[in-house]
């Protein structure tokens, strides 16, 4: 996470300070204090979506009145993905309109094999081709850090009909990526988490407990499967 | 359903929290419509980059699109599952916090058609809505497409005179050629304009006088002009050997 000096500091029309705009002239909006918890759960997050080639927007961190904020990217016309989108891949001629949509593929699978934050929002950047890119943090339930809740892609919401649709596209592709993915899931990266957690002492034991559920052998052939499962219905 | 609208605004800037009303979605009644402003977006593109623009642009496009799709084909899929519903907005307001922001749901008390929402844009945008007249299509293209099908595939098409009177010096090309059976069925519009339409009958001329031992077809679509009607009863009377045809009964018989 970069340390922002700020050029401005904005307070828009909602709400107090809102918008951080620096010498570079890069914006960046305030999204909530930082506490440890919060830095380690991000660092993770970074990693993770690093390490399996998910561009994210970039977050950064800016001290004002002794306390410390997070603060995210914001690029012009940025937009949420959901399924409202869908009119943007009705035809394969639409669909060609966007640049890379294995990657938001990938970052599913991330959500799959990965659950231990609560939510995290995937954005759309405009552009001759839409892009898809990671929001720059993770939501994390309240006051609760990284929790090892596993999900199923029903309730990531791409079994809808409109995501179905997007990824029918992808239809052959998909099993490649997958493999990609199973590829990168290796002890190195286990590793990697490992060390980066033990840099926080007093949290690294709750965090750590959570984080290694992801590679019991178990989860990891639970998510395979579900995966799976989701190319056959496709 | 109930009606209602939501306006579609579009955030030009996160430092000012600036956003400009660029469109309307209306659902319920005889909807769903979606009017986008063109002079609107013509202020977005003025203070946005080019790529964001056109991805903006394109994304109200495919937007409107769907909505149209909606409202004309699948008009009895909707009772069953609303995409364009008051709790569809609500929740979609509440999820819009980037570029393209979409207001509440406001419930209208009318019945929602093309004109009451032409009425309903212009008080929110004070623009009126153009309904373009349809376009009738043009004789020569839908001629054109018919004998290039799979119909005539027996007769020869676009054919250069020269290749059946290799001494002659003309470059006329003939619609459709028949050299077996010695027919030619050669398309004419009579409501073109006067130069263009002499120059057909000119080319019809020279094609009887030089081929005179096939038998010639105009294919016509019925005249609409006062005009067209009067030349193509000259043209009929003053070609006795001529057959004319219409267009809509040659396509019958074929």
């Amino acid at each position: 996470m970069r340390e922002l000096r700020p050029l401005t500091i904005s307070n828009s029309i909602k709400s107090a300070p809102s918008v951080l705009l620096t010498p570079e002239m890069e914006k960046f909006s305030f999204i909530k204090p930082l506490n440890q918890d919060f830095i380690l759960a991000q660092t993770i997050y970074t990693l993770v979506h690093k390490h399996f080639k998910v561009e994210l927007l970039e977050a950064g961190m800016f001290k004002l009145k002794e306390v410390k904020y997070l603060l995210a990217e914001e690029p012009e016309g940025v937009l949420n993905v959901d399924e409202w989108l869908d009119c943007l891949w009705t035809s394969k001629r639409k669909f060609n309109h966007l640049l890379n949509t294995n990657a938001l593929f990938r970052m599913y699978l991330i959500n799959l094999f990965f659950p231990i934050f609560s939510t995290t929002r995937k954005l759309m950047l405009p552009g001759k081709k839409d892009r898809f890119v990671m929001d720059a943090y993770p939501n994390l339930s309240k006051n609760e850090g990284i929790r090892f809740q596993p999900v199923n892609l029903n309730e990531l919401g791409i079994t809808k009909v409109e995501f179905k649709k997007l990824f029918a596209y992808l239809r052959k592709d998909l099993p490649q990526i997958i493999d990609h993915f199973l590829v990168l899931h290796h002890d190195n990266l286990y590793k990697d988490l490992k060390y980066q957690v033990s840099l926080y002492p007093s949290i690294r034991n709750k965090y750590w407990n959570e984080l290694k559920k992801c590679f019991e052998p178990e989860f990891k052939t639970y998510a395979i499967a579900e995966a799976e499962y989701y190319l056959l219905k496709l | 359903m109930e009606s209602f609208y939501s306006i579609i605004y579009y955030k030009t800037n996160a430092l000012t929290d600036e956003m400009v009303s660029v469109g309307l979605l209306a659902g319920g009644g005889e909807g769903p419509f979606l009017y986008v402003s063109n002079a609107r977006m013509d202020l977005l593109k003025k203070v946005l980059h080019p790529n964001t623009f056109l991805s903006a642009r394109r994304h109200l496009k495919f937007l409107s699109e769907k909505v149209g799709k909606h409202r004309n084909e699948a008009a009895g899929l909707l009772l069953f599952d609303p995409v364009f519903s008051v709790e569809q907005m609500e929740t979609l307001s509440q999820r819009s916090k980037n570029a393209i922001v979409y207001s509440q749901p406001v419930t209208i008390n009318e019945w929602l058609d093309v004109k009451f929402f032409a009425e309903l844009t212009q008080s929110f945008f004070g623009e009126i809505i153009n309904v373009e007249p349809k376009k009738r299509p043009v004789f020569h293209l839908k001629w054109k497409a018919f004998y290039h099908s799979t119909r005539f595939k027996s007769w020869e098409r676009d054919l250069q005179i020269s290749s059946i009177l290799p001494s002659s010096l003309l470059s006329l090309t003939i619609d459709l050629v028949n050299k077996k059976d010695e027919k030619i069925i050669k398309g004419i519009d009579f409501d073109l304009s006067e130069a263009r339409l002499n120059s057909k009958l000119f080319e019809v001329e020279l094609i009887i006088n030089a081929l005179p031992q096939f038998q010639v077809t105009i294919i016509h679509p019925t005249p609409k002009k006062k005009k067209g009607k009067s030349v193509f009863d000259a043209t009929r009377e003053k070609y006795s050997k001529l057959v004319f045809q219409e267009f809509s009964e040659f396509k019958k018989l074929n």
